[in-house]
């Protein structure tokens, strides 16, 4: 176990505009090569002519001989240099300072799509509030606001405003790096370019796997950790770490020094791109996102094996059938040898993702879909102390209004005014612009950005919708296996008739607890009805939550409630098609889930020819349909 | 001269792309992360070590983390021994330390090169304890910027090691990575990163490595069986003094508490309190008819004479009272 402790191994806390930081910044430049044979009083009178004669002679001992060789150094030496300045024209444009309003403070960060969206720290942007400035190396400021956070993986996602062109840069395969392979960290330590031009620091993966302690309860924990010797220092935090291709394969956001002074100390962390991606799109959707426990807990036995140690009861890992003792051999595709990288392993994933967990209890091998709980309690809230931060008033000179409205005006001063008039105009739209990009909600950091990503879904879904009278009932009918079923449902009621089984769905029992699996069954497709018609109006507080992985692949997430039913709908990102339907009519036990076939046309509507249910680990039926009507619901007495 | 230079920079400069990964993977399992004493404030509890003979004979720095009777040795793969201290060197500040196994992948220190400024280097160590278990050292980087003699001046760098160093301009010289391995880009042993040094004048950390060639005697040494530990690591901190005041030579115990009894620790070789006779553990009573109850006061009182005064000093040497005349310099 790593024992760095956070009171020990800080974050960044980006306010680095700060006194502190610049003297800390000039000890760590100083050169140790002359503090050991020149270092006298004598010999160098003041700091200053010091600094130079330190410079010159690292420079002399350091660089001379590459210098004076220079036209004799090897072709492969000079391609691999020009390889790495193509590298780094490549991507500086997309190299991001971020400041708070104000100069409160500020970071680094870096574009990941020509829209504007780009990467931070979280610790950066909670010190900034909602709205921060943003410096591109074109030397320009642009406004931005926040999407969204991540407060135990220290990542946030801001929206820079202004240009649809921005540049941007590419998320790398964490997955696939070496350590001693060489890597570019870029951003803006110590505020250094005043014109946001990046400062590029080059060094070696120092380490793979890091686990770094979080820095508070559920706060900036570093899982799966990428370990640099490229220096990082205050202001890098939230910057991208580069592979030399000029993939962002990090966001650097922390380094270690204990008892030396809060700067490079050649151990910077940086969080993986493979992780910020599981996260990415509940992020560009505004979310609080929550990282993943499994419900369990592990320790280590005589033998060295990762086992079992606990389990909680109405946890879906203990539905899944993970018991106490079991030996955990692999965790979402990765092998697990030790706690730490159990830990590693499952600190990267988002809460509610559904992860295969392959255990060993004896001789037998068991392969568990587990659905993964939350970190975060039920009234657990981020940090806010960042949003009361006031900003630092700036000394600006106006004109003296007074003075012009009693006459004594001069021609300049008009100009002054006129201009001034206009800035103010300029500051009161742009402030009541970005007033509306910003939509506080519980679970949300940006609701606003919640609002596009469910457009976005609900657009592509449109060819999907069927547009008939909600009052009109649905006759469907098909084959269950070899048995026939037909159902009708309209808004509120509906039935269902399996071989010689009736379901029977009324407007009471449509939001009450789960009962048989046949009336789970028709429920669960009375939504899917309503969804088609209604669309986020099917039921209530939608929203959405990010792209998960599903036996489909990867798909975008809606999710709607009303009471105590909870309904997840799974969309194909390509096609826009529903893919899967998920019910959970309590928290306590396992939803219903209906995974939709191929499309077809049936009786003048795109609908699924086919369909599977099931429940947990059950599997219920496979329903192939075969005519659809759309026609008022029969009256039975 | 040119031709050499220009031979060395192909040669290390050929370790550009891609060979430092193989390099890293050659390295780990010669490396070892320590674990003994400790852990009290700004004190690590764990340090690094390099294997130096397949019978596991380890090599490392010699600090309080070796003061222990519970020290432990995590292999790259996450195996754990326990460890005992065989050999130190305390001029040196180096160790071997001995765990019982065979067949070790380890570094026939003899053969080390030698190696030159410019040259790139990469060190291995379990500084900050990042890696634990079968997690691989922190491998950094960097190029030595000098080979030279440690020379270090009494209260500026606390080193009794005096001899050639290589210095890095890389940070490799962080809590926990002294005793780690400092290789060349092809992963040839070069040398050991020493311990911490801090700059009392400019308050930063030197980055080096003592290299193989210094060690190997040592090594040989323990290899062929010999033992030999000194009852703790040599304390060897300056005797204070402020500004203009007079020079005496006498370094007080440590102060950790603020009425720490002002008792003689150490008295400096060839100086006013040596001619003087004054001895370690003399308790110091009176200077000048002026009480001293504390290092504190001791500081205070002694830092207001000043070089040429002559002093009375009334000590306590074990049941006697002293009375000694100092002639501060």
């Amino acid at each position: 176990m790593p024992a760095a402790n956070p009171d020990v191994t800080g974050d960044f806390t980006g306010s680095m505009c700060q006194h502190q930081d610049q003297r800390d910044a000039l000890q760590g430049c100083e050169s140790v090569i002359l503090n050991l044979e020149l270092n006298t009083e004598s010999q160098f009178p003041n700091p200053e002519s010091r600094t130079m004669h330190q410079i010159i002679i690292a420079s002399l001992g350091i660089l001379f001989p590459f210098a004076a060789l220079r036209a004799d150094v090897s072709e492969a030496v000079k391609k691999a240099e020009q390889d790495r300045i193509e590298v780094i024209k490549k991507v500086s444009p997309a190299v991001v300072a971020v400041m708070a309003k104000g100069g409160g403070g500020g970071g680094s960060g870096v574009l990941i799509s020509p829209e504007g969206y780009a990467l931070t720290n979280y610790h950066v942007t909670s010190g900034a509030g909602d709205e921060m400035k943003c410096g591109l190396p074109d030397g320009k400021f642009y406004d931005a606001v926040i999407a969204g956070i991540d407060p135990s993986g220290d990542i946030s996602v801001i929206k820079l405003r202004g240009r649809d062109d921005f540049p941007s840069a590419v998320l790398g395969d964490s997955d696939k790096l070496q350590v001693g392979e060489w890597t570019l960290a870029m951003g803006n330590p110590f505020l250094l370019a005043t014109d946001f031009t990046p400062t590029v620091t080059f060094g070696i993966i120092s380490g793979l796997h890091r686990y770094q302690y979080p820095a508070g309860k559920g706060l900036l924990e570093y899982p799966d950790c990428i370990q640099v010797d490229a220096s990082i220092n205050p202001g890098n935090s939230g910057g991208p770490l580069f592979n030399m291709d000029g993939e962002i394969i990090g966001i650097n956001g922390r380094i270690s020094f204990e008892k030396r002074v809060r700067v490079n100390s050649g151990f910077g962390y940086a969080i993986s791109s493979n992780q910020i991606k599981k996260f990415l799109y509940a992020l560009k959707g505004g979310r609080v996102v929550d990282h993943a426990t499994l419900g369990a807990t592990v320790g280590t036995d005589e033998h060295g094996r990762v086992i079992v140690r606990e389990v909680l009861v109405d946890a879906d890992a203990y539905r899944r059938g993970i018991r106490i003792d079991d030996e955990v051999v692999e965790l979402a595709g990765k092998k697990i040898t030790t706690v730490n990288e159990f830990k590693n392993v499952l600190g990267t994933l988002p809460a509610n993702w559904r992860v295969n967990v392959v255990l060993h209890r004896g001789t037998e091998k068991i392969d568990a879909m587990v659905r993964l709980s939350g970190v975060h309690g039920q009234n657990w809230d981020y940090p806010t102390a960042g949003k009361k931060r006031k900003p630092i008033p700036r000394n600006i000179p106006k004109p003296n209004l007074k003075k012009l409205e009693k006459g004594k005006l001069k021609e300049l001063d008009k100009g002054e005014l006129k201009e001034h008039l206009q800035k103010e105009a300029a500051k009161k739209k742009n402030e009541s612009e970005a007033k509306k990009l910003v939509v506080k909600k519980p679970g949300f950091s940006n609701y606003a950005f919640n609002i596009k990503e469910q457009k976005r879904v609900m657009e592509a879904f449109a060819k999907y919708r069927t547009k008939s009278d909600p009052a009109v009932a649905w006759n469907i009918a098909g084959r269950a296996g070899r048995a026939r079923f037909n159902l009708q449902m309209n808004d509120d009621a509906g039935t269902m008739r399996i071989a010689d089984m009736d379901f029977i769905v009324d407007k009471q029992s449509l939001w009450g607890p789960s009962g048989d699996d046949g009336t789970a069954l028709l429920r669960s497709l009375m939504f899917w009805r309503r969804f088609l018609l209604t669309g986020e109006k099917a039921l209530q507080n939608f929203h959405y939550d990010g792209r998960v992985p599903t036996p489909f692949g990867e798909c975008d997430l809606l999710v709607s409630s009303k009471g105590a039913v909870v309904v997840h709908w799974y969309f194909d990102p390509q096609s826009g098609a529903l893919r899967i339907l998920e019910v959970a009519f309590d928290s306590f036990s396992d939803p219903y889930e209906i995974l939709f076939g191929p499309y077809r046309p049936i009786s003048e509507t795109l609908l699924p020819s086919s369909f599977l249910a099931r429940v947990g680990d059950e599997f219920i039926g496979k329903f192939s349909v075969r005519k659809v009507s759309i026609k008022p619901l029969e009256q039975k007495n | 001269m040119k031709r050499n230079a220009l031979l060395l920079i192909c040669l290390s400069l050929s370790t550009v792309y891609g060979d430092f990964a193989e390099t890293c993977r050659k390295t780990w399992p010669k490396v070892v992360k320590i674990f003994g004493a400790g852990g009290l404030k700004r004190l690590h509890a764990y340090s690094s070590g390099i294997i130096v003979s397949p019978k596991g004979h380890i090599l490392t720095v010699w600090n309080h983390v070796l003061e222990t009777d519970e020290l432990r040795v995590v292999l790259d793969d996450g195996q754990r021994f326990k460890a005992s201290l065989q050999l130190v060197d305390t001029e040196l500040e180096a160790a071997v330390i001995k765990i019982e196994a065979e067949d070790l992948p380890f570094y026939s220190i003899k053969k080390a090169p030698a190696a030159k400024p410019g040259e790139w280097v990469l060190s291995f160590s379990n500084a900050y304890r990042v890696a634990t278990g079968n997690e691989k050292p922190t491998v950094m980087h960097g190029v030595i910027s000098a080979t030279a003699n440690l020379k270090a001046r009494r209260g500026v760098f606390e080193s009794s090691y005096q001899g050639a160093v290589y210095l890095i301009d890389g940070i490799t010289n962080n809590p926990g990575a002294g005793g780690g391995t400092m290789t060349n880009g092809r992963g040839d042993l070069i040398g050991m990163v020493g311990k911490e040094l801090k700059s009392k004048l400019t308050n930063t950390w030197l980055n080096y490595a003592v290299p193989a060639a210094v060690l190997a005697p040592l090594v040989a040494r323990a290899v062929a069986g010999e033992t030999s530990i000194p009852s703790s690591p040599e304390i060897t901190r300056p005797a204070e003094r402020k500004g203009t005041a007079g020079r005496h030579g006498i370094v007080l115990v440590p102060s950790v508490l603020r009425g720490t009894p002002s008792y003689i620790d150490e008295i400096e070789k060839k100086s006013p309190a040596q001619k003087a006779g004054l001895q370690p553990d003399d308790l110091i009573l009176f200077i000048e008819r002026e009480f001293i109850g504390s290092c504190k006061n001791f500081r205070d009182v002694i830092s207001q004479h000043q070089p040429g005064d002559k002093i009375n000093v009334l000590v306590k040497r074990k049941q006697n009272i002293l009375s000694i005349e100092l002639e501060l310099d």
